[in-house]
């Protein structure tokens, strides 16, 4: 117990005294005032007495309420001590700005990085999609690890099979999302339909609101046409009608009767990552019909609920062992040979991980970074605070030789440390909402649910009890170093500083720098793998091109020879617009994916006869396409011949795998063995149909045109391309749309935008884990470096006596100046040793996200740590020159 | 006890300590003797009853209390209203009032016809 406390104790009688005084002087009185009326002192004793009750037992009561009173007396005193100490710090802090900016803001940016990130990371990846059991749900594919391209979608027969064969899953559900021509005349729009199989309710767990849901037998060819609207449809488009069922519906020039509407909030999951009005807003049964001729075109998008206990492991044995016997199940669309070139299997996994693709590694790393962040900020903080406490430490220690205990000065050192820490608590929070909001608009277009990311309760709950963890830890920092009496304040006033508290501050700089070094170089190695992708070249030249894509009702357009007159027709139509020099159509354009494939025989390949072919992208083009996208193109682009055969173009990256080192022009090719070959008339450059990080893709251009014996599937849904130099979005896009509405009303014009955003989208990811890790990194170095130029002032002012006397002895400025700069690069170089070691153990996991380069770049490391090196160079200039023009006189004067 | 004593209801008490302060702090066995004189030794209290409505009062904040002398030179306990007390003693009062009327206009009710 603390001494004032003990000698106001002896002042103040305990309750028992008390009471015991005043119920004695009670009776006392009673009795000489009963004397006084004439009774004896016995009689006037007893009768007081009984007039008083049992004096035992009131004593005890009222000790009980006195001992109450005092006990919450004590509390409240407390609590206005505490109040008390809260202004007085309020005060201190506000009038030392020098410290208390510093700190506030540091800490601000890291709790606003870190809590952003944990948003982020925790709504996006770490929340369970918003289905029932939504563990059970799993993507499906066709794994081909034997064609370059990885990953296939199912083909309706061998999802039919699977459907009737499996024992593992609920219900599986085939589907694709497609922008479809809705309504007819003036009311003839572009929606998101999706053509789906009739087990995607049950899959999703999805149930109606009105009607039915699809069924099996709504996919066979001969069934009536029905639709079933999504709840938003239904409210907006028929203001949610009760008499909806019955009705029909123009979707892509086919009348449909509409069955049936979802429940609201039913989402496909590609639906996540489209914003809210781009949602599906009709589902259409998907034809599948078990009559249909079983064929090889895996193009659809799948995804089941697996059985109840079912695993994903099971579950994929189950699938794997039916896929082995497809050829014998459906031998007119899988052969042995098929199955063993493309190595055809089936690929599961959990849908939420096929949402969010490499996404979550990619969050999971900012997250990471943001918590370095945070341990820098952290670390500088607690610099600021040793600092301030070494200040203090005389006054701190005059207090406790007054008599103040330990307690009364945490309370006093963690007033001032909560009243940083909370606010900037509070701070952070505010400069994560802001965050967010910049987050969202720069993430990949494929981010599910970003737009519904928000500051949640957990993180403001996180946030606080970090906040209050720091403030804690801060304020009783030197708590445990305050000795009390008058040996402590004896010594107290000499200015030497504690060690242990220059080594703790020595090493805190150590651990920032090492930090931000491997934050640097994380950052580095994205910005150097993000300059290797964009130096790759695309094969096209997208400037000046304009690109938009058109969808013909089908209604209207059943024979691929409609599709193609139409598409000619347009094109002539455009080139007459003014300021568009050429103008092409393509079945799919470089950089933006691409589906599926074609079964493709080179002649003279070497390829094994009767075996199945490789099965690679057939683009059809118009014949200025290449001209338009500026790819090289050596001899007559693909055309049809007077026979009503082709004429063909292969990629050079085709040429080179089948016809090595020889002319692949004069050669041959047909599509599966069968066909009659065509003949190949030119090669084209190279381009990437998926991204500028893949492979340079092996692929056959084909004429538009439609050909006697076979067609090949042509779209309804083309891509234009448009070469017009100075044309923009604005200037051209009334224009176009006017030219394509001339020719059909219903036809729409859709996603106009220039052919660099196509380029550039498909590096979004890239572009936003860099630019991520470039701020978190920036951020980290900022504050690293402000620690540094702390702590190496600190330091110098404490050695100033020294380096005076060392002066004042004959020693030269600049071997003074040298000194200080040495003890400061001995600290960077010991953070950077320690940081580079920690990168090259931690770099490894941003390997997936490099692109030509290695996690342990010695170029990018060296470039890093080069870096630091120089700017701690900068940041202990100024206290370096502090030291040279030490005054010595004055400095031995105040010492 | 004579039959001329009055037992007390119960929270009656508070109200006579409070109306025993009204007028001037005073210190316990003051406040018993104010009560028995001015009921001309009617209102029949336990005096350790009378401190333990003292102590509840202070702890309630009705009342403060400090140590002083008695007239005698004695040291004693002095209590006097707070603020808060003398605004309760006014709504004690008026309550009390009320009750009182109430009983009585019931006792002299004229009896019912039968």
């Amino acid at each position: 117990m603390s001494g004032w406390r003990r000698a106001f104790r002896l002042v103040r009688p305990s309750a028992e005294v008390d009471v015991g005084e005043e119920v004695h002087f009670h009776l006392e009185s009673r009795t000489v005032d009963l004397e006084a009326q004439g009774m004896g002192r016995e009689a006037a004793r007893a009768q007081a007495l009984e007039e008083f009750g049992d004096p035992q037992a009131f004593r005890r009561e009222l000790v009980a309420i006195d001992r109450r009173m005092a006990a919450r007396r004590r509390r409240s005193e407390q609590w206005y001590h505490a109040v008390q100490e809260l202004r007085y710090a309020a005060r201190r802090i506000a009038r030392q700005p020098g410290f208390s900016v510093p700190a506030l803001s540091t800490l601000v940016i890291g709790i606003g990085a870190a809590a952003a990130l944990f948003t982020v990371l925790q709504q996006v990846v770490l929340a369970p999609l918003p289905y029932p059991d939504p563990d059970r749900l799993v993507r499906l594919r066709s794994a081909v690890p034997g064609v370059g391209n990885a990953h296939w979608g199912l083909a309706k027969a061998q999802f039919l099979y699977y459907e009737r064969e499996t024992r593992s899953f609920e219900a599986l559900a085939l589907y694709r999302i497609e922008q479809t021509p809705v309504g007819s005349g003036a009311d003839a729009r572009v929606a998101a339909v999706a053509l789906t199989s009739s087990g995607m309710a049950p899959a999703l767990g999805a149930r109606m609101a009105r009607g039915r849901a699809l069924r099996p037998a709504d996919g066979f060819d001969a069934a009536e046409p029905v639709v079933v609207l999504s709840h938003r449809t239904w409210r907006r488009d028929f203001e949610g009608s009760e008499s909806i069922l019955g009705r029909t519906l123009r979707v892509d020039g086919i009348a449909r009767t509409v069955v049936g509407v979802l429940e609201p909030g039913v989402r496909l999951p590609e639906e996540f990552a489209l914003p809210g009005d781009a949602a599906v807003e009709l589902w259409v049964p998907l034809p599948l019909d078990p009559s249909e001729v079983p064929r090889n075109n895996h193009t659809y998008r799948a995804l089941g609920r697996l059985q109840p206990h079912a695993s994903l492991q099971a579950a994929h044995a189950d699938l794997s062992r039916l896929s082995e016997a497809l050829p014998s199940a459906l031998p007119q669309a899988y052969t042995a040979t098929f199955m063993r070139e493309t190595g055809f299997s089936p690929a599961l996994e959990p849908l939420r991980d096929a949402l969010l693709g490499t996404l979550g590694r990619v969050l999971w790393i900012l997250f990471g970074a943001a918590l370095l962040v945070l341990l820098v900020a952290c670390a500088n903080v607690t610099n600021l605070f040793l600092a301030r406490h070494e200040v203090r430490r005389h006054e701190l220690t005059v207090r406790a030789a007054l008599g103040a205990g330990r307690r009364s000065i945490a309370l006093y050192l963690l007033g001032e440390a909560w009243l940083i820490a909370l606010p900037a608590g509070a701070l952070g929070l505010a400069l994560a909402g802001a965050g967010l909001r910049v987050l969202v608009t720069m993430s990949p277009s494929d981010f599910p649910r970003a737009a519904e990311v928000h500051l949640g309760l957990s993180t403001v709950a996180a946030v606080f009890l970090f906040a209050m963890a720091a403030g804690t830890l801060l304020g009783l920092l030197p708590v445990w170093r305050i000795r009390e009496g008058p040996a402590a304040l004896a010594d107290s006033g000499r200015g030497s500083p504690a060690p242990a508290r220059a080594a703790l501050r020595r090493a805190l700089v150590v651990a920032q720098v090492a930090l931000s070094l491997v934050l640097l170089a994380g950052a580095g190695l994205l910005l150097r793998s993000f300059r290797g992708l964009t130096a790759v070249p695309t094969g096209i030249d997208a400037r000046e091109v304009l690109t938009f894509n058109v969808a013909l009702p089908w209604g209207r357009y059943q024979a691929p020879a409609a599709f193609a007159e139409f598409y000619l027709r347009m094109l002539d139509r455009m080139r007459q617009v003014p300021g568009i020099q050429e103008a092409a159509v393509a079945t799919a354009l470089p950089m933006s994916g691409y589906d599926g494939c074609s079964l493709v025989v080179p002649h003279d390949a070497g390829l094994e006869p009767r075996g199945q072919p490789p099965c690679l992208p057939v683009i059809q083009v118009s014949e200025g396409y290449f001209r338009v996208m500026g790819i090289p193109l050596r001899g007559p682009p693909p055309a049809r011949t007077p026979a009503l055969r082709a004429t063909v173009t292969v990629s050079e990256a085709f040429a080179h795998r089948f016809w090595p080192a020889q002319e692949p022009v004069g050669r041959r090719l047909g599509q599966g063995w069968r066909a009659d070959p065509e003949q190949v008339t030119a090669v084209a450059g190279d381009v990437r149909l998926i991204s500028p990080g893949s492979a340079p893709s092996e692929v056959v251009y084909f004429p538009i045109e439609p050909l006697q014996f076979y067609t090949p599937w042509l779209s309804p849904f083309i891509r234009v391309v448009l070469r017009a130099p100075g044309a923009t979005v604005a200037s051209h896009g009334p224009l176009i749309r006017q030219a394509v509405g001339e020719l059909d009303s219903e036809v729409p014009v859709m996603d106009l935008q220039p052919m660099q955003a196509i380029v550039e989208a498909s590096m979004t990811q890239e572009r936003f884990a860099m630019s991520l890790l470039g701020l978190a990194s920036a951020a980290a170095l900022a504050l690293s470096l402000l620690g540094l130029y702390g702590v190496i002032s600190y330091l110098v002012s404490q050695r100033l006596l020294e380096l005076s006397i060392r002066l004042a002895l004959g020693a030269r400025a600049d071997a003074v100046g040298r000194l200080v700069l040495w003890q400061s690069f001995r600290l960077a170089l010991t953070g950077i040793v320690l940081g580079l070691a920690a990168t090259i153990g931690l770099t490894r996991l941003l390997q997936s996200q490099l692109f030509g380069v290695s996690p342990t770049d010695p170029l990018t490391l060296g470039g890093v740590a080069a870096l630091l090196v120089v700017l701690t160079g900068a940041a202990s200039w100024v206290p370096a020159r502090r030291a040279m023009r030490t005054e010595p006189i004055r400095a031995l004067r105040s010492s | 006890m004579s039959p001329h004593e009055l037992d007390l209801l119960q929270g009656t008490l508070d109200v006579l300590v409070l109306r025993a302060l009204s007028i001037t702090p005073r210190h316990g066995y003051a406040v018993a003797r104010f009560i028995r004189d001015r009921s001309d030794g009617k209102l029949r209290v336990l005096d350790g009853a009378l401190y333990t409505a003292l102590h509840r009062l202070e702890e309630r904040g009705w009342l403060a209390a400090e140590w002083g002398r008695a007239e005698t030179g004695k040291r004693a306990k002095f209590y006097r209203l707070t603020p808060t007390g003398r605004r309760a003693l006014r709504a004690e009062a008026d309550h009390w009032a009320e009750y009182v009327a109430a009983v009585a206009r019931v006792l002299r009710a004229p009896p019912e016809p039968a």
